[in-house]
């Protein structure tokens, strides 16, 4: 299991396993209204990983920490490039480009290509790239987002 | 981790109407219907867990309360229909009966119907009832809904509340109970195997029982809030009200932080106050400790 928490995306996390993946918040202004009026949620929900390490920790148990911290964003004509440094307990774990087109036909091969081109320039030879989708019949950016950074993040 | 203080206490169905004009009158405000569908889910019992965490700490094996709410259209059966939603309502849902079926939930929980209120819904209700107690299979599910809106596209499981409780607070000379609440939101899901129950299963939880409250609630003064509720058990046998011939009074107010001494013994105040407005007509008490206990371990038996 995976869990991967967004800071660009409102603090959400994704868990995922097994291929499915479930999107959880720990921001209060993202709980749905109806759940606070029915008193389902009390709203002050904390974070899906607090509740895995403290109530569930006889079941699950962190094995690794990756933590990317002052990443940049730089917006290259309609492409949003993220890049970010990631660490583990163990020291550095890699470079982190996350890449993202505004607009559906905004010719996304092509600019991952671009991309490519500058990585073989500096001689960086040693990457990979995920552009996978969960599941073919549904869409779900985070869960899309989060899954491609398992995938690209695997080794 | 938020603290929860509450006290509960019982009016029979005689009494509800002089009771809500009381609350009315004392809170200021009117009484706002709501339900929730609550289901627990407990640790897989074919899984061997140990009690103690990779740190040797001794971590008890706890359900965990899955609750959302649901739309009214699923709850009430035809005779109701044209009636305004408000506190009314309550007072037709005397018995066992109501709309709900174990077979709508287990839909729900498998996410083989788009659970959004649409126009459909009456229809699906009707078909629902209709089927019930037998095996339903995709293809009448299929059947039922032919929205538009239930395409691959949405097999997204709809939001839960995810809720781990701790045992009561112990003490003798306690006046109010509280309890320490672990909680966060589940929004949606996607990938192969999206719904509620293959994401719990995932986690090593599996379903246990579940139940129906619908109820009317006061937000009074100081965060505080009053419910009154009908709570029915769903079960593939059938469905049973638990609350038969009354309605549960859950007088309860949340505290954001667990170390907020201050707030808790202000909110203590603010409940033994309400109670000694309500006494005499209404008794609030502590419920047994032992009966909120959500731990698997003890072998204790919920409902």
């Amino acid at each position: 299991m995976y869990s991967i928490t967004f800071h660009h995306h409102a603090r959400q996390t994704v868990l995922i396993k097994d291929k499915s993946a479930v999107v959880t918040t720990a921001a209060a202004a993202d709980i749905p209204p109806a759940l606070v009026f029915n008193g389902s949620s009390t709203g002050v929900p904390e974070s899906i990983d607090t509740i895995l390490s403290s109530k569930l920790s006889n079941i699950w148990m962190q094995r690794q920490l990756i933590k990317g911290d002052s990443g940049e964003t730089l917006i290259l004509d309609g492409l949003t490039v993220r890049l970010v440094n990631l660490f583990s307990s163990t020291g550095f774990k890699g470079l982190l480009i996350e890449l993202q087109v505004a607009d559906e036909g905004g010719e996304f091969d092509a600019r991952v290509a671009g991309i490519e081109a500058h990585l073989a320039e500096i001689h960086a030879k040693d990457y990979k790239t995920s552009s996978d989708s969960m599941a073919a019949d549904s869409h779900n950016d985070i869960c899309d987002l989060a899954y491609q950074y398992v995938c690209a993040l695997e080794s | 981790m938020v603290q929860q203080l509450s006290l509960f206490g019982y009016i029979s169905d005689d009494g509800y109407d002089l009771l809500i004009s009381t609350l009315t009158t004392i809170s200021g405000n009117p009484p706002l219907l709501y339900n929730s569908l609550c289901t627990v889910w407990k640790p897989n019992p074919s899984y061997d867990v140990e009690n103690v965490n990779s740190r040797n700490q001794l971590v008890e094996p706890n359900r965990i309360k899955l609750t959302k709410e649901l739309p009214f259209s699923y709850l009430i059966n035809e005779t109701m229909v044209g009636q305004p939603l408000n506190f009314k309502i309550l007072k037709s849902f005397t018995n066992d009966t109501i709309s709900l079926s174990y077979v709508m939930t287990r839909n729900i929980l498998h996410n083989e119907v788009l659970h959004t209120s649409n126009a459909s819904t009456t229809t699906e209700i009707k078909n629902g009832s209709e089927h019930a107690g037998q095996i339903v299979n995709e293809n009448d599910i299929v059947d039922v809904d032919m929205d538009a809106s239930s395409t691959p596209s949405n097999r997204s499981c709809s939001p839960w509340s995810l809720q781990i409780s701790d045992i009561p607070a112990a003490g003798n000379n306690r006046s109010v109970s509280m309890q320490t609440i672990a909680e966060t939101i589940i929004l949606s899901s996607a990938g192969e195997n999206p719904s509620i129950s293959s994401l719990m299963s995932g986690f090593g939880y599996v379903f246990e029982y579940q139940y129906l409250t619908i109820g009317v609630k006061f937000f009074m003064r100081h965060g505080l809030i009053l419910e009154l509720q009908k709570i029915w058990q769903i079960q593939e046998a059938g469905n049973s009200q638990i609350t038969n011939g009354g309605f549960l009074i859950k007088a309860y107010i949340n505290v954001n932080r667990g170390t907020d001494i201050d707030r808790i013994n202000y909110t203590e105040t603010v409940l033994m106050n309400l109670k000694k407005e309500l006494q005499g007509y209404i008794e609030l008490s502590v419920p047994d400790r032992q009966s909120m206990d959500s731990r698997v371990a003890h072998g204790n038996i919920l409902i």
